[in-house]
């Protein structure tokens, strides 16, 4: 029995192909309705809650979700069930409260760091949106090769073939992004939230009936599947010392993804993008559902490719040995490699299409998040003013050279770690700062622009976090006399370093008294108007 | 275990049947909402074509 078997035929690749045919399509039609700049980054603030929802969903639903949860499912089975119940939770709280969304929608700007510069100052403006590119940029740097090694295994795709095939699936997003902006990612998104989302309940119906309650259980029973997420030691890889979570893990997710769902650049620009304040609140409230659904459902596809390669002990040996001397193979690709043989050919291609449009989504509102940051808040501040044409031609350059980067980085460049954490450190460097200065920023009047440069700065302390530094630090007996030091000790301090740094920075160094503002003081009105240009 | 695989065993369950529902009411009037917001988006762009100079003025 060979481990690389797929059902995917030519009727999977007819729908593929015209799935990816119509999004073209899509996106030279959406151009006609690009008028000015609001337009183009944020669709004019026209939406309401159902659109803004599956636009919502269809970004942060991407393939990259999909195979970091379907990875832990795999490697952590159960116990990694707790971030989904995170994000329900702490969306429920943002949805019910309003914290942080309602006050910066309030504020009507199009991005934070525009947001920078009305409570702060200029410069904080520009040193927070470098920091949110840098950060932004590589956190995406894993994208392509999750997306490649779910090709790679769900279509029998290889080598360079499969690059270039990343390759024309990057363009196609640049060409309709380039072209329509946020109007013609909306519209994307809503068609790739219906796909997708049908997709992902199709695939969950097959791997229920393939596995069966009796095989879920057995998971646990027989298998030493892993349940309890507050124990340190993974039963199903008792030997490694960094395979389970336990409550300082349980911890640091709880303040990266509390603060990732209230600040994370693509997401925020989906709270800027609704028509007022209330919608934006709501939308926090009704994405509890598709949040719990797009982490816990591919959780659950990871724990049936762990229960299926268990119970065929000669294809487990197999891919233990591919995950070990192949580097396209790892244990990302185990639930692909599973799907691959349960899901008949013709409904192969319409999930396949589902995570296309997963992978597409994604992307499509990233580069036009981070392009629209260089553009509202690094060139126009240092280099303006600039017309609106101006500016629409400068984020339509900044898709183009960050899709460059992505292509040569994250594609032809090989990065070796563990996805998910691999993110949350990427993102914790821009977390850890934003966290206290947006904040501080809406709730305390003594939050100063010093305060705010350190908060940001020491965000950077976050890529401490990352691998080769870890085993760095461990490698110092100087540093380790207290114990091992872990990523996400490293992660946790980093918020506390900007948050320290925040406070002490705004009480000793204080900004000069000014008349109050939109951005520090609550009030009415639904703001569909660009607050400030400059 | 009983507690944690009850627990895991409703979040799975609450997440399939809320998306199911969640892609049939979305479906539905989001298409609806796209119309009105294309509309508006119209206006927008007939604007900004009947005064150019606002696109090409600094600020």
């Amino acid at each position: 029995m060979s481990l690389f078997v797929t059902n995917f035929s030519t009727i999977d690749t007819v729908i593929v192909v015209a799935y990816l045919l119509g999004s073209i399509f899509i996106g030279i039609w959406a151009n006609r309705y690009v008028g000015n700049l609001s337009d183009y980054l944020v669709a004019g603030r026209t939406l309401r809650l159902r659109l803004a929802l599956a636009t919502m969903t269809g970004t942060e639903l991407g393939l990259v979700t999909v195979m970091y949860s379907s990875e832990m499912g795999f490697t952590q089975q159960y116990a990694s069930l707790y971030l989904p119940v995170y994000e329900f939770l702490a969306l429920l709280i943002i949805g019910l409260t309003g914290l942080v969304v309602y006050r910066l929608r309030e504020t009507a700007v199009l991005t934070i760091p525009e947001y920078y510069e009305i409570r702060y100052s200029r410069g904080v403006r520009v040193l927070g949106a470098v920091m949110m590119v840098v950060s932004g940029v590589l956190n995406m740097g894993l994208f392509l090769k999750a997306g490649s090694q779910f090709l790679t295994a769900i279509c029998g795709l290889e080598g360079e073939y499969l690059k270039l095939v990343m390759t024309g699936l990057l363009l196609l997003v640049l060409f309709y992004t380039v072209l329509g902006g946020m109007v013609s990612v909306v519209i994307t998104d809503l068609v790739q939230f219906v796909i997708l989302g049908l997709a992902m309940l199709l695939v969950t119906g097959f791997v229920v009936s393939d596995v069966g309650l009796e095989g879920f259980q057995k998971v646990v029973t027989e298998h030493n599947g892993y349940y309890d997420p507050t124990s340190t030691v993974n039963p199903s890889d008792p030997t490694n010392p960094r395979g389970g979570i336990g409550p300082l893990m349980l911890l640091a997710q709880a303040v990266i993804l509390f603060t990732a769902l209230m600040l994370w650049p693509a997401g925020v620009s989906r709270t800027l993008a609704v028509r007022t304040s209330e919608i934006a609140r709501k939308l926090y409230l009704w994405s509890t559902i598709p949040f719990l659904a797009r982490r816990s459902l591919p959780v659950l596809w990871g724990i049936a490719a762990y229960s299926f390669f268990l119970s065929n002990p000669e294809l487990m040996a197999q891919l233990e040995v591919a995950i070990r001397d192949d580097p396209a193979v790892s244990t990302v690709s185990a639930m692909p490699l599973y799907l691959a043989r349960i899901i008949p050919a013709g409904l192969l291609g319409l999930v396949v299409a589902g995570m296309v449009a997963a992978f597409m989504s994604t992307h499509d509102s990233y580069l036009l998040c981070w392009s629209g940051v260089i553009t509202q808040d690094i060139v126009a501040p240092l280099f303006g003013p600039l017309s609106q044409k101006q500016r629409i031609l400068t984020t339509r350059i900044g898709i183009v050279l960050i899709g460059i980067a992505l292509l040569v980085w994250g594609l032809w460049y090989e990065v070796s770690t563990e996805l998910w954490n691999y993110m949350a450190i990427t993102g914790t460097v821009y977390l850890a700062g934003v966290l206290p200065v947006v904040v501080g920023g809406l709730y305390w009047r003594r939050g100063s622009s010093a305060g705010a440069y350190i908060a940001l700065l020491g965000g950077l302390t976050g890529l401490l976090a990352l691998g080769p530094c870890v085993a760095w630090i461990n490698s110092q007996p100087s540093l380790t006399s207290w114990g091992e030091v872990r990523s996400e000790h490293l992660m946790l301090a980093s918020f506390v370093v900007s948050l320290a740094g925040y406070l002490a920075g705004s009480l000793l160094l204080p900004d000069p008294p000014r008349p109050a503002t939109t951005a520090n003081v609550a009030g009415p009105g639904s703001g569909r108007g660009p607050a400030s240009a400059g | 275990m009983q507690m944690w695989m009850t627990l895991w065993t409703i979040v799975l369950v609450a997440a399939a049947v809320g998306f199911l529902g969640l892609i049939l009411g979305i479906s539905v009037g989001a298409v609806s909402e796209l119309k009105e917001s294309l509309e508006e988006l119209r206006a927008d762009t007939m604007e900004s074509k009947e005064h150019p100079e606002e696109l090409d003025r600094p600020t």
